[in-house]
This record gives C-alpha cells, structure tokens and sequence, in this order.
C-alpha cells in the first residue's frame, strides 16, 4: 500500500500486507524507512491533453416548390376526411435526379421526395390496374427528365408510363400543352390508352382537311394532340406559324426518324417544344448512327456519328431507361424460341439453285458497279423462292405451318403468322381454310384495321391472324394468342423482336411460343447469322455490362452473304 | 425533455423530424436531420460535414464515444439549425433516445416491427414511457412509410459527400 508520502518521500517497507492481522501488527510496529536518493521517485511532471472535437460543419437547405407530384387530399370539409390516407405497403420508387441537375440543394430536393407509390397513393389519381414496379420508375425517370428515351421492351408498358408521366405532369403543372406524335395506325391506340389511364386528359386527333387541320393545330384548348409521322412535313409550316409553344413533344416508336437526313426527321426536329422524349423499343436497329438521329430531335448536337460506341454509351446512360421482360416481369409467362429448320421441296431447290447461281454471275458481272442494292434485290428474290416456289406454287413452310396450325386449332388457341410481303400473306390465306385466317397488312384501310383486331379477339373460330411485318409489329396488343409463327424474317431483328411483342406483353395468357421458319442451307439461314450479330451490336451499346464488341455489319459481310468479291457502296444503303 | 404536463393533451404533431448518424467507412461520422410534413415532403434537410474521432479521443471515450457524438455533439447543433420545429422527432438508433434531454421535442426511436398487424409497422420507444402510447397512435396514422425516410437521409448523405469530394478537388 502506498501512502501519501511516498510521492514525495520514501517507499514504505513492502513487508506490510494487507492482511488484517498484520495491518494490525504494522500500526504499532515500528516503520522502516530506506532513504536513499537512489529510490527517490522524482517529482510528477503534468501533461494536460485535451480532446476536443472539431467544430460541427452543417449544411442546410430549406425547401419550398416541389419538383415531383403535388400530393392531394381528397376534397373535404371533414377533419377524417382531410386525414392523409396510411401508407401504402411498399415504397420503391425513388427521385434520381438526371446529371444534368448540377445544383446540391435541387438534387438533395429530388432525392428527398417521398417515393412515387407514396405520392400517388396520397393523391386522388386512381388507375384502372395497379401499375407494375418497373412502370413508377419509368414515369419517376421521365418525369425529371427535358430529353429522355423511354426504350423499354416491347410489352413492358411505354404508353401507360408516357401518359401517367403526362397526367403528373399536368397536376403538377408543368405541362398544358402536349404534342404526341405516332405512325398513323397507332393514333387510335393511343386514344385507347389515354381514356383508360387519364381519362380526365382531353385528346385530339390531327387529321381531316387542311382547313380542318389547320383548325385544330392553332386551337390553344387541346392539352393533348396526337399527329401521325406522315403529317409532320405536310404541317410543320402550319405548327410553326401557329406559334404555339409545346411543352412536350412525344414521338411514339421514334426509330422512324433514325435517318437524320429524312424529311419526317428533319420536320420533328423543328417542332417548338421544351420537352422533348422518344418511345422505342429499338433505338439501335442496324448501327450506332440510329441512336444519334434519335437524340438529334432530344438534343440536337449532343451525340456525333461515327461515335465510338464506349463514349456513346456514357453519353446516353442518363438518358435511356431501357428494361427487358426478363430483368423486371420474373412471372410474365415464358418466350419459347424455336427455329423450325426446313428443306425445301425439290421443285423449291431446284429453282433456288438456279436462282441463286444465276444472281451471283450477275452481281460478279456488274463489277465496280456492284451496291449492296443489287445483292439486296437477290436476297430478297430468294426469300420469296424459299416461301413459294413462283412455279408450282409448292412450300415446305406452308405444310410444315398448316401442320402447327392443326395443333394450334385443335386446343382452340390463336395465332399470329408474320410474313413481309403481302403476296406471300394472299397465297397462305387461301390454303388454311380450316384455321378461317384474317389478313392485316398495308392493302388493309386505316378504318377496317380495327374492326379485323376486334373479330380475330372475340371470334372464337378466327384462329390465325396473317400480318406484314409493315402493318402489324409495332403497338398492337395480341396477348390472347399462344402462337407466334414468322413464316420469314425481316432483315432487322428488332422488327422482328417488335412482332413477337404483339403476343408476349404484360397479359399474356401464358407462354408464347414463336417458330422462325427458316430454309435450311439457304439464304435465310444466312441471314439468321447476320441478325445475330445485330442483336449483339444492341447489347453492346444498351447494355450496362457487356463490352462494345462490333458496331455494325461491314459491308463485307453483306457482301459475303454470297462470297462477292466486288467493292459496293456502304451498308447503310441496304439496311 | 419536456414534462408530462407540458404535452398537450392531443399530441398530433404536424412536422416530423427524421435524425440519424451515418459511420462511414474511413470518412466518419455524419449526422443528417430531416425534416417532413404531414404526408411526408421534405422541409428541410441539414447533414454535418463528416467528423472523424482522433485514436486518442476513441480510447478516452470509449464505448460512450458514439453516444457522445450522436447525443451531444452532432444531434442538438444539427437539430437546432432547423427552421421548422418538429413537433416529433424520430431516429432510428437507441443511442439517439436521450437527445430527448437536449432537444424541446419528443424523441422516438423507431425500428421495423416484426409484427403480423399491418397497422403497426414500427416498434416504437420513447425516452418517457408515458409518451410511448400517445407516439404510437400518432405514427399508426401515419400517411408513409415511417422507415423510409432514413433511405432518404442515408441518400442525401452520400451524394452531399460525393459532391463535397468533387468540389475539394
């Protein structure tokens, strides 16, 4: 034990324990003291050290407008009615604010607003179904968004998600005056679309005479106009004289002006808007230049042709919300892909052959003078040959599809038979009686087009629907049918993706099954190696993933279809 | 900490306040405080820049060093800052509970509840017990989800600090 005194002086003896006993004892014992200068402890120096943390930082912001939804609650006098309504279950959507939002406090505002489903579910906005996930984040995407490409899979619901942005938009109001742009049989689809989920939002369709036109492009009254592609040239002069400000354009399946030089691109790019978005499933098609004529109506200049496809890729990731079927509808019913191989009849191969023998003697004939325009035309004359020899009329895909069909009818399912030309689509009618076909292509008037959707629904003896590519890929909802037969393909597998959607989209019955009836050994099988590779070139770009691997078909490619040899002028001729 | 009988007899507070303390990794801590109306939107927002203890100060504290920090040296400041007064504040760690002595508002901490009752979403716990009844029915009416607005705070955390980085190079 040690005493006071041993700081200052010498040690106590360490002979006294702490016993009792001899704490007892050492009390009357006498003390021993060592006192040498040796033992001295000495004198206790004191370092204070104090530990303060730093001064507290604090950033603060103070919020006023809102730059998401208004929340409402519902018009009432009473203090339970005023209540806000309890929380929905799940909450998940989030406010990312775009990287053009370069200012803190109006990112941290985005990123503090409360999820979408909260807004909503506190709103008096109602919808006839409950939207899927993917779809709030797909509005919570556009609606932050001046210049945005929506290019979801076919199916997943661009339509719903455009016009709920558009009806937030409106409450919120930001938005009076809307310009929807489409191709010309879409028009009545999007009316369709509009009633069923904003069916307080008043639509118009622009169409009827000039005077007519002319009418209803300066009438101020209308929140939502709907122009067809083909309009936009004819009327631009009028829109621009009518000097009426949008404040959000749309183009519905914007592919349509990936050619920067066409005039339908060249006229949309001049439309007076403040928000510009393009809805397309494929905004890559054949090459990386589609994406830039895309965002040449988005933001003029902010993409270059000839782009690398890594720098590309940065540019437009805050732009495009791109999502499959597979990565957000894990119970949509599945997609099976089949590729019936098929060998053609005798009198088919013999005159293919030929054909094709004959066609590549000329092209290697022309020489110099060869273009991808001339290989193209063989292409496409030995296609029509592997569906209908011209002779005899045979086809092996004809049996081989009346025998699916016998199954497809037999279960009392639909299905849909793709086909580009409108020939083929006249000769196959006439040989399956038994499946009482209904044709929808170009030859078709706008005004019937709807009424042959509408029997093929609801006729339970209509059992095969025979579309063109042309007609029929883009917009339509054909859910209810389980089959889905490319009797050829198209050039572009994106049309061809956008064909099998009319089927395998959010409802769907169940699993879709599509057969690509392919010639074996010719040129279709070919062409199937080549749409593979453009598949590829679409992951590339729109994939946060994979590394840029090719950025198109070389022309040699398209040259090799037939091993030419012979220069031609570029593939974006053809494609 | 307020007295029993300084709370009103119908305790339904208008503003809601959201406090927690982010430990980043190598970064340290950072306070952020939210506040939110009745349905939810965001009022205001104040986060601290990030304090990282010195060694000597993690042994001199001790385990009372997060406490500290959460409790005095980081809530009451921040708290303070606030324009809008919130009428209850919510946090999401036990240590926070006793910000209730340094603050003129109700503290409350939250946490999922487990529970079957769709109603009940939150366990709750307030530093008085004879609040936890009355803060209980307030948050089962509330109109939003009450742990989320922590994702919020812990979003606005990292992207204040992302942006600080970039703009100190």
């Amino acid at each position: 034990m040690i005493r006071d005194e041993a700081l200052t002086g010498p040690w106590r003896t360490p002979q006294l324990s702490n016993s009792p006993a001899e704490e007892t004892l050492g009390k009357d014992a006498p003390e021993l003291f060592f006192d040498s200068p040796n033992l001295r402890i000495p004198s206790v120096q004191v370092a204070s050290i104090r530990f303060p943390f730093p001064k507290l930082k604090t950033r603060g912001f103070v919020f006023n407008s809102s730059p998401v939804p208004a929340q409402e609650t519902a018009p009432s006098q009473s203090k339970a009615a005023a209540r806000p309504k309890r929380a929905p279950a799940e909450t998940v959507t989030r406010w990312h604010p775009p990287r053009d939002m370069v200012k803190l406090e109006d990112r941290l505002f985005c990123m503090l607003q409360p999820p979408l489903e909260n807004l909503l579910h506190s709103s008096t906005i109602e919808f006839p179904f409950q939207p899927f996930a993917h779809q709030f984040s797909g509005v919570a995407f556009l609606f932050l968004r001046h210049s945005a490409i929506l290019a979801d899979e076919m199916g997943l619901g661009k339509t719903m998600q455009t016009i709920t942005t558009i009806r937030l938009l409106m409450r919120a109001s930001q938005l009076q005056r809307v310009l929807l742009v489409c191709p010309k049989p879409l028009v009545t689809n999007w009316i369709r679309e509009f009633n069923l989920w904003a069916p307080e939002i008043p639509t118009c369709v622009i169409e009827g005479s000039q005077a007519k036109r002319n009418f209803l492009w300066n009438n101020t009254d209308l929140p939502v106009k709907i122009a067809n592609y083909e309009l936009m040239n004819r009327d631009l002069p009028i829109i621009q004289e009518a000097g009426i400000d949008y404040d959000l354009a749309v183009l519905d399946e914007a592919q349509r002006i990936k050619n920067r030089s066409s005039a339908t691109s060249k006229a949309v790019c001049q439309l007076p808007r403040r928000r510009s978005w393009a809805l397309t499933g494929t905004p890559i098609e054949n090459c990386t230049d589609d994406l830039v004529g895309i965002f040449e109506f988005l933001s003029p200049g902010y993409l270059s042709p000839g782009m690398p496809v890594r720098q590309l890729r940065s540019a437009v990731r805050d732009h495009i919300l791109r999502r499959t079927k597979t990565e957000v509808l894990t119970d949509l019913p599945p997609l099976l892909n089949r590729d019936e191989l098929l060998l053609l009849h005798e009198d088919q191969q013999g005159t293919y052959q030929q054909a094709e023998s004959e066609g590549v003697i000329t092209l290697n004939a022309m020489g110099e003078s060869i273009t991808v325009q001339h290989v193209f035309e063989l292409v496409l004359r030995l296609k029509q040959i592997c569906n209908f020899d011209p002779a005899t009329g045979n086809s092996a895909k004809l049996e081989q599809l009346r025998a699916n069909l016998e199954e497809v009818i037999s279960s009392g399912q639909k299905a849909i038979v793709f086909s580009q030309w409108v020939k083929t689509i006249e000769q196959i009618t006439g040989q399956i009686p038994e499946a009482n076909p209904l044709e929808y292509h170009g030859k078709i008037p706008s005004a019937k087009r709807d009424g042959i959707l509408d029997e093929f629904k609801n006729n339970p003896n209509r059992h095969v629907l025979l579309m063109s590519y042309g007609a029929g890929s883009v917009g339509l909802n054909l859910q209810f049918c389980r089959y889905v037969f490319l009797f050829d393909q198209w050039w572009n597998p994106a049309v061809e993706d956008q064909a099998i959607n009319r089927a395998h989209r959010i409802g769907s019955a169940g699993s879709v099954t599509v057969t690509r009836m392919i010639s074996q050994g010719t040129i279709e099988e070919r062409i199937n190696d080549v749409l593979q590779a453009k598949r590829e070139l679409f992951e590339t770009v729109l994939s946060d993933t994979s590394e840029p691997t090719q950025t198109g078909l070389s022309r040699e490619e398209i040259f090799g279809l037939f091993d030419l040899r012979a220069n031609g002028k570029q593939l974006k001729d053809v494609a | 900490m307020l007295s029993e009988t300084n709370q009103p007899e119908d305790f339904a507070p208008s503003t809601f306040g959201f406090y927690s303390v982010l430990e980043i990794e190598s970064i340290g801590f950072c306070g952020g405080y939210l506040v939110l109306n009745q349905i939810g939107r965001p009022l205001e927002f104040h986060c601290t820049l990030p304090i990282k203890p010195e060694r000597s100060q993690e042994i001199l504290f001790g385990e009372s060093l997060k406490q500290f920090l959460i409790c005095e040296h980081i809530g009451p400041p921040l708290i303070g800052k606030a324009k809008h007064k919130a009428g209850l504040i919510l946090v999401n760690q036990p240590e926070a509970l006793l910000l209730e002595k340094q603050v003129a508002s109700t503290v409350a901490l939250i946490a999922a509840s487990e529970s079957n009752d769709p109603k009940a979403s939150v366990d709750v716990q307030t530093a008085d017990p004879q609040m936890t009844g009355k803060v209980r029915d307030v948050l089962y009416q509330s109109a939003f989800q009450l742990m989320e607005p922590f994702e919020r705070i812990t979003t606005a955390i990292d992207e204040a600090q992302a942006v600080t980085r970039q703009e100190a190079r």
